[in-house]
């Protein structure tokens, strides 16, 4: 087995990103707590949360996207619904940021969870 | 194009550590960071069974939509983020069906998930469904 030992990746030219064989890593991704308040569990690439109001999130991103069209997937759990908490993008989405609502699917009511999770995947700029 | 053709990559000044370079050229990453570390296709009908996945030694049907994914390799620490969808055939297009972790009743840990299938929009505190086409994908940092 070869194994190639470096710090640091490049295309050939020094500067533009290396292609990982039909591969693509994630972005960001972020674990948080807006149960009681909002508590960054574990992160990468995201550089804070914006409480925006019960259940009204804003996620910023240390890095910017090249543009606002990259793929966010989320995901809830834990209190006060394991089984009834969903989320969505608002809409609002800039290269550097993006809104999410998290909800009681029943109700449709908005409400804070206790573990929310999100995922970017794009391009950086 | 150069193409450098290896098994395996290292970090030469630590070894879970290599730069990547955006797109763009605006920014660096590390590449390890942004590499999903689990993911699983199953289904949850009959005998509950994977379909496809990585970095997972087993999955064990706890009860009706319930499973837990067992990691062949640990996490460093239980704050890894999850992102889930379910599916089926056999539900209604008006159903909503969450994929959620049981961290409430079983919490997850660095070598282990419990997730649960259910309808969110039933006024039933929980109805639970096996669904056929389960999808999760868990990124974080390996032990």
């Amino acid at each position: 087995m070869s194994e190639l030992r470096t710090d640091t990746i490049t295309a050939s030219d020094g500067t533009s990103p290396v292609t990982l064989t039909k591969q693509s890593a994630a972005k960001a991704w972020v674990s948080f707590d807006a149960y009681t308040s909002i508590s960054v569990s574990e992160s990468f690439g995201v550089s804070s949360i914006d409480d925006d109001a019960t259940g009204d999130f804003g996620v910023n991103l240390s890095s910017a996207m090249s543009a606002s069209t990259y793929a966010v997937q989320g995901t809830l759990d834990g209190s006060p619904y394991d089984n009834r908490a969903l989320t969505s993008a608002t809409g609002t989405k800039t290269s550097s940021a993006f809104d999410v609502v998290t909800l009681n699917a029943n109700t449709g009511g908005l409400l804070d969870f206790d573990n929310n999770y999100y995922l970017v995947h794009g391009d950086l700029a | 194009m150069s193409e450098i053709k290896v098994d395996t990559l290292t970090g030469k000044t630590s070894a879970g550590d290599i730069t990547v370079t955006s797109e763009g050229g605006a920014a660096t990453m590390q590449l390890q960071q942004g590499l999903a570390k689990v993911w699983a296709a199953y289904n949850m009908t009959g005998t509950a069974s994977i379909k496809d996945s990585i970095n997972i030694s087993s999955l064990v049907d706890n009860d009706i939509g319930e499973c837990q994914i067992f990691y062949s390799n640990s996490f460093s620490n239980a704050n890894y983020a999850t992102a889930t969808c379910p599916g089926g055939a056999a539900i209604s297009d008006a159903a909503i069906i969450t994929l959620t972790a049981l961290d409430s009743s079983t919490p997850r840990t660095t070598g282990l998930i419990r997730l649960g299938a259910a309808y969110a929009n039933s006024a039933a505190d929980r109805t639970k469904y096996d669904t056929a086409f389960n999808d999760a994908t868990f990124h974080g940092d390996l032990a």
